[in-house]
């Protein structure tokens, strides 16, 4: 948590208070750009169960947790998560990972069908650690500058391998372009939910729409497990939402992690050709188009002609604040199709964000590989994407819905079987776009430019949860 | 309104026209006075007993009979949907039942079938197409001769169930119809894409090609 | 002995794979319904849509169901031994639908905007927990006992959902009438023509 001064004690709606203390930070709120410089670590428990408990408990003495820091900005933060096979191989008991949701028990690569990752992005092409079982525990590391990520990498590592007999299975470095930008050159990371009594400031534009034309917050429940979601708020008998047996369950939430490599050359191609047809604008507008925002990230929602003037700073009040259906059902601003449009629809969908509302999760990717150098058109052979990283408290309801029917399909939108033209679809499957307005422009079928090249359903277990995996207490 | 029901979202609700206000009277005379109707529409559902002992069979002949393209209800070339599906009993066992659950004395098949046009005719291009299928399939059942074709229609028709409602989304579109408009909706989007590589004299000969004139 | 009727593995979506054809999935349900339920349903539900075609609006507007039928089943037609006689104590409710995937991702929504309609429907059958909270009602219409496992599901068309066949519906509409001009354009002005059309057709895609 990055707020340092803010001193009242969080609480939900109706009055429970939020454990922050128990929380592991960087899910509710961003460690900040500050923290430009990550690196994902995979560990394999090939020293045996013991073993594995043991750096369970050693790792969560390290751990960031979303309580206010004390004085100063700390160096580096250390968070740690766990898939279904790292659960089996730190001995958790059978009945005990039953109580785990079914996709986060199954795991993403048997769910890859389903998510579209087949033919160039099945997981036969993903790095082996994601298809074999062998990735247990994800350990992240933020830090301020690369000098203070080499020292926290070094000791972890050590500890990891010599301390406790373990395999680093994957290692992968991450770090944000300048201007926050992504491979792509689109600024990225705007939209994320407001949360009751988290991040209510952002409740106009990363809220619920309502009819009213105001906006709420989301229930905390649909973030961390253990308070009251979206549907259990207004629940007499205040039910809690469905969530692992204790002491897992509270605090903790599921973690989509994902590796997506971007064909950035032959984006670039592809757009600036595509440009030379379009009538309505220059090729800085069909990128826009695509997106729905403008490289620098303001929405065409606001600035459907062209960027602001002054780079746009999504931190500004309202800077978010934009709806769909009151003067763009037919999407001559913002195609219905564009990226911003289809992963957060928004009021878009209709019937009061009912088909939406329930499908948010909280974003934390991360670019990886070189950039690729300003106007080059042709690949340098080097690998560049995103670490696409996610928090939820229900992989199926909210990330999969998201991959699979806004993504991967387009007919909730009117759009057929149209994917995201940046991310979405099989391969060779052809999916074109519509930009609608005055003059309709039909780009022409594509590839897509985002190759899934590994990824796993992860479990982020509270402070206490952690623990209590470390000492055995669920073994 | 008797039932309270949301409002439907994006606020464009078409304000139906004189014609479709017609359109929709004539439906409406025309789903009162035969409930299986929606439109154009026919929704069909028998229900037959099966012969006891001979379950497994029944399930093992309707394993074998293709489902995609190759089905043999594509051999009826306007029929949209159909199925068969096997009921063992009412009570399943679950907690959504009275105490005094009724029992089914034997299992059941329900076959249902949406489809264009008129029963009658309908269930004469059913036996007529199928006859392999429907010997295989009810000779299973009881009361039935499957290979007279007569007494398969008085048996489909004495076991039929009439619905109470029934809903079509595009009411007017036929099988044929519907495929059309499919296909003109892919050629008309292939050619929007390609259309500024082609002269005008192209793109209207290209037109005329996919999608004549009238 | 004859398998049991929910055998088979479960598709990716939770569909059993007997129900699902392409895009196309078929639900098969049997409730059975309190007494009060029969004049409720054949007096008043089944009529009004009849009567107030809009009120089914929202299940259009929704776009997930390409057909549907409701059936009250009070009686079933003997046909000679060795059929046993069967006399039904209660009504029972038969819904079937053929409708596209997606369902289950919008489960949820399902509860917020059909479950008024669904209460007019499944309120008077046994078991029917009302529409929100949600989890129960998810369970109620999950649950495999209720819901049936088609032995031969055939749609004409399984690639193409219910939006898709209505857009095509009105695109057609639209090109229809240029059709009937296109004779008396010259290219230039057919381009025009096409443009328009273009225009006009493009949420038809």
């Amino acid at each position: 948590m990055t707020k340092t001064d803010d001193a009242r004690p969080a609480v939900t709606a109706d009055g429970t208070p939020i454990e922050l203390a128990d929380i592991q930070g960087d899910i509710l709120r961003a460690y900040g750009n500050a923290y430009d410089c990550t690196t994902y670590v995979w560990i394999g428990l090939t020293g045996g169960p013991q073993a594995g408990r043991d750096l369970v408990a050693r790792l969560a003495e390290e751990v960031t947790s979303a309580a206010p820091w004390g004085g100063g900005k700390p160096t580096h933060h250390v968070n740690v998560a766990v898939t279904a096979d790292g659960l089996r191989a730190l001995g958790v008991r059978p009945h005990v990972i039953d109580s785990f949701s079914h996709e986060f028990r199954q795991g993403m690569k048997d769910r890859a069908e389903r998510l579209g990752d087949v033919g160039r992005n099945d997981p036969e092409h993903w790095t082996t650690c994601f298809t074999d079982g062998s990735a247990h525990l994800l350990v992240t590391v933020n830090a301020l500058t690369p000098k203070r990520l080499d020292e926290a990498l070094a000791r972890l590592r050590s500890v990891i391998t010599e301390t406790h007999g373990h395999t680093i299975v994957d290692e992968q470095a991450a770090k944000m372009l300048p201007g926050s930008r992504e491979h792509f050159g689109y600024a990225d990371g705007f939209a994320q939910p407001a949360i009751e009594g988290v991040s209510e400031e952002k409740t106009r534009g990363g809220g619920v729409p309502q009819s009213s034309g105001r906006w709420r917050p989301l229930a905390l429940g649909e973030f961390i497990l253990g308070y009251p979601d979206e549907d259990t708020r207004d629940d007499r008998e205040r039910r809690l939402p469905s969530a692992p047996d204790a002491p897992l369950g509270r605090n903790g939430t599921y973690m989509v992690w994902r590796r997506l490599e971007q064909d950035v050359a032959r984006f670039r191609r592809t757009v600036s050709a595509a440009a030379e047809r379009y009538e309505c604008g220059d090729e800085a507008k069909l990128r826009a188009k695509i997106v729905g925002r403008w490289d620098d990230g303001a929405p065409l929602s606001h600035y459907p002609d062209a960027p602001p003037e002054d780079t746009f700073d999504g931190r500004i009040p309202g800077a978010n604040d934009f709806r769909f259906l009151d003067d763009d059902v037919l999407g001559a601003k913002c195609p219905i199709g564009a990226h911003v449009r289809r992963t957060n629809p928004r009021d878009a969908l209709g019937w009061d964000g009912a088909l939406s509302f329930r499908h948010r999760i909280i974003r934390r990717g991360m670019p990886y590989g070189p950039e690729l150098p300003k106007r080059a058109t042709q690949d340098d052979g080097q690998e560049r994407g995103l670490v696409f990283a996610c928090f939820n408290a229900s992989i199926s309801r909210q990330f999969e819905a998201i991959q699979v029917q806004w993504v991967t399909d387009g007919n909730v939108f009117g759009l057929g079987h149209d994917s995201d033209f940046l991310m979405g679809g099989e391969p060779g499957s052809g999916r074109s776009m519509v930009i609608q307005g005055e003059c309709p422009f039909y780009l022409a079928p594509q590839d897509p430019f985002v190759s899934t090249r590994g990824g796993a359903y992860l479990f982020v277990p509270g402070l206490d949860a952690l623990r209590a995996l470390g000492v055995g207490h669920v073994s | 309104m008797l039932l309270k029901l949301p409002i439907p979202g994006p606020a464009d609700l078409p304000i139906p026209g004189p014609r479709a206000l017609g359109r929709q009277l004539i439906d409406t005379a025309t789903s009162i006075l035969d409930t299986n109707r929606a439109g154009q529409a026919y929704g069909f559902l028998a229900i037959t007993p099966i012969r006891p002992g001979q379950e497994a069979a029944l399930r093992a002949t309707l394993a074998k009979i293709d489902r995609r393209q190759t089905s043999p209800f594509a051999r009826i070339a306007r029929t949209h949907f159909a199925r068969w599906v096997v009921l063992e009993d009412f009570d399943t066992g679950a907690d959504f039942h009275p105490q005094d659950e009724d029992r089914l004395g034997c299992q059941y098949l329900i076959f249902s079938a949406c489809f264009d046009g008129d029963l009658d005719s309908w269930l004469d291009e059913l036996i007529d197409e199928l006859a392999p299928e429907i010997e295989a399939v009810w000779s299973h059942c009881i009361g039935v001769e499957p290979t007279a074709p007569a007494d398969v229609k008085r048996y489909l028709l004495h076991n039929q169930q009439d619905s109470g409602l029934f809903y079509s989304a595009y009411p007017h579109a036929t099988v044929p119809e519907v495929r059309r408009v499919l296909k003109a909706q892919r050629d008309l989007r292939a050619l929007a894409v390609r259309r500024h590589e082609l002269t005008p004299q192209e793109l209207r000969d290209e037109f005329l090609e996919h999608f004549g004139r009238r | 002995m004859s398998p049991p009727v929910n055998a088979g593995p479960q598709t990716g979506t939770g569909t059993p794979p007997g129900n699902v054809n392409g895009q196309a999935i078929a639900i098969t349900v049997f409730s059975t319904v309190k007494r009060w339920g029969v004049p409720w349903l054949k007096a008043l539900v089944f009529n009004e849509p009849k009567l107030l075609p809009q009120t089914l609006l929202w299940l259009q507007k929704l776009s997930f169901i390409h057909f549907a039928r409701w059936t009250l089943v009070t009686e079933l037609p003997h046909n000679g031994a060795p059929q046993p006689r069967q006399k039904l104590r209660h009504p029972h409710l038969y819904f079937e639908s053929n409708f596209n995937g997606g369902w289950e991702e919008y489960i949820d929504a399902f509860s917020y905007v059909l479950g008024p309609g669904m209460t007019a429907f499944w309120g008077s059958s046994y078991g029917f927990p009302g529409p929100v909270p949600t989890a129960p009602f998810k369970a109620y219409i999950q649950t495999s006992d209720l819901t049936l496992v088609a032995s031969h599901f055939y749609a004409a068309y399984p690639e193409s959902t219910v939006t898709m066949i209505e857009q095509s519906l009105e695109l057609d509409g639209y090109l229809d009438e240029l059709r009937a001009k296109v004779d008396k354009l010259s290219p230039d002005e057919f381009v025009e023509a096409f443009d328009a059309l273009l225009a006009k057709g493009q949420r038809c895609f």
